[in-house]
């Protein structure tokens, strides 16, 4: 796995820029420019905008986000764990997806341990209701 | 990682591949597009486009043509470094993530033996961009879309994610070509029915599509977080949108139906099935559109919360006990 | 700001040494550290608090591709989806619920106090980089000879369920300790003094 492996990605994304800014440019050529201050105004289905919106967002979408990044580390460690379940699961070499050598249950308790854990704060989320919307 | 690819790993050869991905996005766009309204006007019994080329065909190529030659308004007191950064910013990591998928058995850029997470981690930019326009348009419609949006993304990401697991753990990899090799025998969806379930209500959602389309619901946010976006800026959300469902239909094609295998008795080649697959998802897709109403916000949420994580991590949970019994 | 400093921190030891601009890595390296530096200033010089959050947006993005000029691929994709992705949701989303006047700015930095624990963190941050600059070697055999899979999922796996089996499991602990939190301290208060709240 090396960097330059990652070079078409990267080769992608300022192609990518390049069209974005090319198309964005001959639209600007082609297309008329007639600035009205009507035109100019913030969209509010037709009235005119008293203030510049202010608003305040609730406090669930803290909740949510933070219970997102939780999950998502949560994620970060299942994909290691998934892709090596059967060496885990087996205490000699694994060989084309079957173990050599005898089966435990290591790799499945330990994620059930981890996993234990993270319904626990599920639940206890559910419990006090903090997923609500009102 | 010994089979080889295609297209070699020159300077040129790079350059090239990328422009062909950059026209097929395109095109693919302007397909779906044209796709949707025809797919729409039958469920609606209506005919759709008929008059631009046959069948309506060139339609989408005369819209395109229209917003090029659109105003592009920037309206006043928005933010402008991030009005103006937004619709790219949507737009180019979701091309990016077009270039990981194996179309066929030798026809990918380069297969990357983490594939499936930097698919996930660059559709997790994508919001970056959604919210970057909510709030720099200095609309109020613009920036309550975008947090819904956002709040819907990052709800139905741990469901998605959660629901490829059970394949990463019966393939044992997240290389993208040897998820696809290791269905020879049987694809994924036999085994994990469940889980393709769970995926594709997920990534429908993750599209924000209907059912799933409060962030853009027409009736009380005008057009959500593009409210303020004309033109060609325009342009980019919608084709970043249409490639977004491309995408996720590619990895469910990947993940769950064989990718490029078929039966091999059909004289068929790989990338065929591969096409034949995603379009086949798009269909539902639209399909999906015109079947069931809008949902509400809070059901939305306790749907993903309450009813897709816990099943995904109950399926995963089997599917792990199951691996272990089973060998 | 530790990822600016990390990444500062691998510029200077790569600045002493003498083959610098002789492979493609250390152009990456020098472009990504450049990068994240850039993210790291606007993160602290803007005025607007999204447009510093989507700066440190740009640090966490070159981090992680720093990662990747270390062999850890892996880890880079982690660093985008769980930093760029994750972390930031939770950091708009704080800049979303807290009141925000137009002009107005964070003001976390203002007053002598403020000014005190910028000048206490300036000086520990660059006490260690001083350390790790003096202690990490010029940076040249970097991906010389790396066992083969090196920072790949497996290998990092190895480790993580196996010498460090006990700190991820604790990992879980942590989790459910910042969920629990989360919801203690954004618990509304009972109804009849909810005023005010939109």
């Amino acid at each position: 796995m090396s960097l330059t492996s990652y070079l078409p990605i990267a080769v992608l994304l300022v192609i990518a820029l390049g069209m974005a800014a090319a198309l964005t440019l001959l639209a600007r050529l082609l297309g008329p420019s007639r600035p009205t201050a009507e035109k100019l105004l913030p969209y509010e289905s037709g009235l005119d905008p008293e203030r510049t919106p202010q608003l305040r967002f609730g406090v669930q979408f803290y909740r949510v986000a933070l219970l997102f990044l939780v999950f998502d580390i949560e994620a970060a460690f299942f994909y290691p764990w998934a892709v090596l379940y059967r060496e885990l699961s087996c205490s000699g070499e694994v060989f084309q997806g079957v173990c050599q050598g005898q089966s435990t249950p290591f790799g499945l308790l330990l994620m059930l341990v981890f996993l234990a854990v993270l319904v626990l704060a599920l639940a206890y989320v559910w419990r006090k209701k903090a997923l609500e919307w009102d | 990682m010994t089979l080889h690819v295609l297209w070699p790993n020159t300077a040129l050869m790079t350059v090239l591949a990328g422009a062909v991905l950059m026209a097929y996005v395109a095109f693919n766009g302007m397909l779906l597009v044209w796709l949707e309204r025809k797919v729409s006007a039958r469920f609606q019994r209506r005919l759709g486009p008929t008059e631009v080329g046959w069948a309506g065909l060139l339609q989408s190529a005369a819209d395109v043509i229209k917003l090029l030659a659109k105003q592009l308004i920037t309206p006043r007191h928005v933010d402008r470094p991030l009005y103006h950064l937004a619709p790219v910013l949507v737009f180019v990591p979701v091309l990016a993530g077009i270039s990981l998928f194996p179309f066929d058995r030798h026809l990918q850029l380069h297969d990357f033996n983490i594939g499936l997470v930097l698919l996930f981690a660059l559709a997790g930019l994508g919001f970056l961009g959604i919210f970057m326009a909510g709030w720099g348009s200095n609309n109020k419609y613009a920036l309550l879309g975008a947090m819904r949006a956002v709040a819907q993304n990052i709800a139905y990401e741990i469901p998605l994610i959660l629901a490829t697991l059970p394949v990463v753990l019966l393939a044992r990899t997240m290389s993208l070509r040897e998820v696809v090799e290791a269905q020879h025998q049987l694809w994924f969806i036999v085994q994990q029915p469940v889980a393709f379930a769970i995926y594709f209500i997920a990534a429908v959602a993750e599209t924000n599509r209907a059912p799933f389309d409060i962030p853009e619901a027409e009736s009380e946010l005008v057009a959500g977080f593009h409210t303020e976006y004309s033109g060609m800026r325009f342009a980019f959300f919608f084709l970043a949108e249409y490639t977004n469902m491309t995408i996720v239909c590619m990895i469910a094609a990947t993940l769950f139906l064989g990718g490029y295998i078929g039966p091999s008795w059909l004289p068929v080649p790989g990338w065929v099935w591969f096409f034949g697959k995603v379009y086949l998802l798009l269909l539902v897709m639209m399909w999906l559109r015109w079947t069931f109403p809008r949902l509400r916000f809070d059901q939305l949420m306790s749907f993903a919360w309450g009813v897709l994580i816990p099943l995904a991590i109950v399926n995963l949970l089997l599917t792990a006990v199951a691996i272990k019994v089973w060998r | 700001m530790s990822s600016a400093l990390m990444s500062s921190a691998l510029m200077s030891s790569a600045l002493m040494s003498s083959a610098m601009w002789s492979n493609p890595v250390q152009w990456a390296f020098w472009l990504l550290g450049g990068l994240a530096l850039l993210g790291a200033l606007g993160t602290v010089t803007r005025r607007s608090p999204v447009q510093a959050a989507l700066f440190l947006v740009l640090t966490l993005v070159a981090t992680g591709g720093l990662f990747l000029v270390l062999h850890a691929s892996f880890l880079a994709a982690m660093q985008v989806l769980v930093y760029a992705g994750a972390v930031m949701v939770l950091f708009l989303f704080v800049v979303m619920s807290v009141s925000h006047t137009e002009g107005e700015t964070l003001g976390l930095a203002q007053g002598t106090v403020g000014k005190l624990i910028g000048l206490a963190a300036v000086g520990v941050l660059g006490h260690q980089l001083l350390r790790v600059c003096l202690t990490v070697g010029d940076g040249t055999s970097v991906g010389a000879a790396l066992p083969g899979g090196f920072g790949d999922v497996r290998s990092l796996g190895r480790w993580i369920f196996s010498r460090y089996l006990l700190p991820f499991e604790a990992i879980s602990v942590l989790l459910l300790v910042a969920i629990v939190a989360a919801v203690a301290i954004t618990r509304r208060p009972p109804r009849g003094r909810a005023e005010g709240e939109g």
